[in-house]
């Protein structure tokens, strides 16, 4: 017999079996103490504090345990909730569980439950709290995948509406949406056999994107180039009650994105983003700029008008995101999702415009006029994404469309240059001395990167290269010391170059993971152990190549970029 | 004190994540409560401590001392605090400290002197002074080459544990056998650090951590234990831990207490620092393993799970207060000066994403690989074991068998 968790949640009601409050007690009741610091245990017969069942209660969902994809972006946008909840007079409620946050701090909330954010828990607060709502949208995609379930179990959620979260989510319902929107959109079609998935590869062609519904940070996300890697992918593939979408993968797109508030299916305020590298790099990996340098003004307003009818269509109140890429003038949506997202924080702190505050103020209803849009020919910021391979001996320190940086940074500067040399030191790279290695693939090595190597010719630095790399910058006229690869006993070989440290500086273009041979991984894994800075990113490293060459940088306070 | 500048830790990694937000945090709303100044810097611009109203000017900048010395000539800050950043900041700070720039600006580290934060960061010197308090420490050599780690492992006999100084999470630390994975690992760790320690392995031992609190007129205080549920040779950021300890015996408890106090103030702490010790299973033997002569994952969640907080306190000891001169801000009534005691059992479970990582070995061991974990409040053990495990999000319902038939 199968019995699923709400009905089991009902028998235990019936039988009025219930989970009691109980308050942190730092001093065993040897003195009186009186904390905002709660659990919830089958332990206690009574709750240890009274409810005011005022309706003046606002319970903010926290983001749970910190893995790749979600972290203290999401403890950001909690306690700015809170904040807001506060100072609009409202009795802010937190329930979170991760100790290495701020959102779980004594003086952040009125009061604080350190529990779990499963269904069963969260309702069992509720209930208890009787609030006037519930907050989703703050806490990433744990908390805001227990809208709809809340919604089912009749809890009001503020903000936008459950059953549109649920449509966003779910690939198959809203790529639809976006058919009857007419909004471009990758080719698509959802996932059944193996079959099925040839017979659309035959009408798109490869590469194509595999995607199942309700994941984080690109999670069994895979992109595949041939029908070795279908057959690969096919097996690893773990059975989800989701629908699983298949789209025709974009090469060579730009990726933008948009972070945005909505009031009841309005569009108030919207900041636009772009990114260094390529479609086909986890947004959670990519280096983002903001205000972006390189868009045209009308693919700026493609972008403005795409959203305010993704806005108007799902009704949407409060946070969301929307992820494009752009080809050739054309703009296609990827991706959307009805909550904060990963970057609010370093948009709101570049502007200096709180996004947070606006979306919690417009979901507690308060009445909000559209707020513009911040544009600065001052400054820019950059966001650059922190890995720790060093630390997972054995990983390839190689990135795709699963997210696997751990964190990130985000500086300010007077130009792109300045300001992404400020965010890669921050990120741990350093600026190399003289030597440099080039190796990997040459197929995405363009002329703009030849003539970003002669600069580096030009300022004196010392060129390395591998096999394939060799004769294709003498065909540019560039020499550089051929170096042999780990496996091959000959003499100079790369490792023991990497070894003694007369590398400074590694690009290695991998082609795609599953034709990679070992000889790149080696390199690669060498550079992570020997701790010199790899590079895997042609976009990225030219640009970083480019800025280092260049850059005087400036000592300045957050505050005196915001009020040039 | 007119002015403080506070170090963050950067980017969040595997090692250093949350908890130094929240650290960080308290302690400048501790500073700023007193009517000084704050300069912060920390380039990672997700965080809580780098928002409006926390620190009364932020730099975005790499915490690289190149960087914070451009900072301090700018700002002219008098005090310095160095130990809510993580290992990331002390490490700064000691460069800054060694390279003269903090005489020069004559800017003064406050809490626990920059002297004792190197005196527990330095192997040899911190055998050296626990030898002569007759608190034993594992047998170990300090080595700066292979052939010294070879000559090293013959005079202490394998297993053996590499270690390097400075190190955060573990970073490339592990267990060698034999020669040749000594050899491996000796490789690596020379590149990220010049001095390393040959250890005699304590595998299988009990590790059991204090978190105290030291203020400048030597009242010292210990918050809380935590008992690792993994034993000594999986790093404590990848181990279940439990607070209280739930398997020490009174005895035991109190001569690791009695320990953590005394190691406090013969290294000068002011402000928090966490002990920890390898005790044996099978009689009293131990040894002290490190101090951390700062705030650490373990301190922030001994305060989330106690209700004391530590870092705020630990701010205010660095500005010179002492503990019985400071309320408990949690409980509004009660004193700082006081041992928290726990009408309920905590455990702290790790979470790892190692599936996302192409080639990587879903073995724990030494060196941490966990990117996040949950705290879960129970009336009992079991209570708090199974809301742990619901908690990571990986789809358990408890510690229960789902192939088990019905």
């Amino acid at each position: 017999m199968s019995i699923s968790s709400s009905m089991v949640r009902n028998i235990r009601k019936t039988l009025k079996i219930f989970p009691h409050v109980r308050r942190i007690d730092t001093l065993s009741a040897e003195y009186p103490a009186y904390t905002n610091y709660l659990y919830m245990s089958y332990h206690a017969y009574r709750h240890d504090i009274d409810y005011e069942g005022d309706g003046r209660s606002v319970v903010v969902l926290g983001s749970g345990v910190y893995r790749i994809g979600s972290s203290v972006e999401f403890d950001w946008c909690c306690v700015n909730t809170l904040k807001v909840l506060h100072s609009e007079g409202y009795r802010s409620i937190m329930i979170n569980c991760n100790p290495e946050t701020v959102s779980t701090d004594f003086d952040e909330c009125e009061r604080l439950y350190f529990e779990e954010l499963t269904l069963e828990r969260v309702l069992d607060i509720l209930e208890l709290e009787t609030p006037k709502g519930t907050i989703v949208s703050m806490g990433g995609q744990i908390s805001n995948n227990l809208a709809f379930p809340l919604h089912q179990n009749k809890q009001r959620i503020l903000g936008s509406l459950a059953t549109s979260v649920d449509e966003v989510e779910d690939r198959y319902k809203f790529s639809k949406a976006l058919d009857i929107l007419g909004i471009e959109q990758p080719m698509w079609k959802e996932f059944s056999k193996m079959n099925d998935i040839q017979t659309f590869i035959r009408e798109v062609g490869y590469p194509i994107l595999i995607r199942p519904s309700y994941v984080l940070s690109g999670s069994g996300m895979n992109v595949i180039f041939n029908v070795e890697e279908l057959r690969y992918f096919f097996d690893k593939l773990e059975t989800s009650e989701h629908s699983v979408v298949i789209s025709k993968f974009i090469e060579n797109a730009k990726e933008i994105e948009l972070d945005a508030v909505a009031h009841k299916g309005d569009l108030i305020y919207h900041a636009v983003s772009e990114h260094i590298e390529f479609a086909g790099l986890h947004s959670g990996d990519a280096t983002l700029v903001y205000p972006p340098q390189n868009i045209y003004l009308s693919t700026f307003q493609e972008i403005e008008r795409i959203s305010k009818q993704i806005a108007q269509y799902f009704h949407i109140s409060g946070p969301f995101n929307i992820q494009f890429i752009s080809k050739n003038n054309r703009i296609q949506v990827i991706e959307c999702n009805l909550r904060a997202s990963r970057s609010f924080p370093f948009i709101s702190k570049v502007s200096g415009f709180n996004m947070i505050r606006l979306a919690t103020e417009v979901m507690l209803g308060k009445l909000t006029n559209p707020c513009g849009i911040f544009f600065s020919f001052n400054y820019i910021g950059v966001k650059v994404s922190y890995f720790s391979f060093s630390r997972l001996p054995g990983t390839d320190p190689v990135l795709g469309v699963d997210m696997v940086s751990t964190g990130e940074v985000g500086c300010l500067g007077n130009n792109f240059y300045e300001c992404l040399i400020k965010a890669m030191l921050s990120a741990g790279f350093s600026v190399p001395v003289k030597h440099l290695l080039i190796s990997g693939e040459i197929s995405s090595l363009k002329e703009d990167f030849i003539n970003t190597i002669k600069l580096l010719v030009y300022k004196g630095y010392k060129l390395f290269s591998t096999e394939e790399i060799y004769p294709f910058l003498m065909d540019y006229g560039l020499t550089s010391k051929l170096l042999s690869w780990p496996g091959v006993h000959h003499f100079p070989n790369v490792f023991d170059y990497l070894r003694k440290k007369k590398i400074y500086f590694i690009i290695n273009i991998p082609h795609n993971k599953y034709s990679e041979i070992d000889n790149n991984y080696t390199l690669r894994r060498s550079a992570v152990d020997f701790n010199i800075p790899l590079l895997t990113n042609t976009s990225l490293a030219k640009a970083f190549i480019r800025a280092f060459c260049k850059e005087e940088l400036t000592i300045a306070e957050w505050k005196s970029y915001l009020t040039v | 004190m007119k002015k403080i500048l506070v170090i963050g830790s950067g980017a969040l990694k595997i090692g250093e994540a949350g908890e130094f937000d929240y650290s960080g945090t308290q302690a400048l709303k501790a500073i700023k409560e007193e009517g000084i100044e704050t300069i912060l810097v920390n380039p990672n611009i997700a965080t809580v401590q780098t928002s409006e109203g926390i620190a009364d000017k932020i730099y975005f900048l790499p915490i690289y001392p190149k960087f914070i010395k451009k900072v301090i000539e700018k700002e002219k800050p008098s005090g310095l605090l160095l130990s809510f950043g993580g290992q990331t900041a002390l490490n700064c700070g000691v460069k800054l400290f060694e390279k003269g720039v903090l005489k020069k600006h004559v800017l003064k580290v406050l809490g626990t002197p920059i002297e004792s934060i190197i005196a527990s960061e330095d192997r040899d010197i911190f055998r050296d002074k626990l030898n002569t308090m007759n608190i034993k420490t594992a047998r170990g050599i300090v080595v700066h080459s292979l052939e010294e780690a070879f000559s090293a492992s013959e005079e202490i006999g394998f297993p053996i544990i590499i270690r390097t100084s400075y190190a955060l999470g573990g970073l490339s630390s592990g267990f060698a056998h034999d020669k040749k994975e000594l050899a491996t690992l000796i490789d690596i760790a020379l590149s990220h650090s010049s001095q390393i320690l040959i250890e005699e392995s304590l595998k299988g031992w009990k590790e059991i951590e204090y978190e105290v609190m030291c203020d400048r007129y030597g009242n010292c205080i210990t918050v809380c234990n935590l008992e690792n549920f993994d034993p000594i040779g999986i790093h404590t950021g990848d181990s279940i831990v439990v607070a209280p300890s739930q398997t020490l015996p009174n005895s035991e408890y109190q001569k690791l207490r009695t320990f953590s106090l005394s190691i406090a103030r013969a290294f000068g702490i002011i402000g928090e620092c966490n002990v920890q010790f390898a005790l044996s299973p099978n009689s009293e033997d131990y040894r002290l393993i490190e101090i951390n002569a700062r705030l650490s994952r373990s301190s922030a969640l001994a305060s989330k799970a106690t209700g004391y907080p530590i870092a705020f306190i630990a701010a205010k000891l660095a500005l010179g207060y002492g503990l019985h001169e400071l309320k408990n801000y949690v409980t509004q009534t009660t004193s700082a000066f006081f041992e928290p005691s726990l009408d309920y059992v905590v455990c702290k479970f790790p979470r790892w994403d190692l599936k996302k990582f192409s080639r990587s070995s879903t073995q724990i061991d030494s060196s941490m690989k966990s990117v996040g974990e949950v705290m879960s409040i129970g009336g009992s053990f079991e209570e708090a074991f199974q809301k742990g495990l619901r908690m990571l999000d990986i789809g358990l319902e408890g510690f229960i068998n789902p192939k088990k038939k019905r």
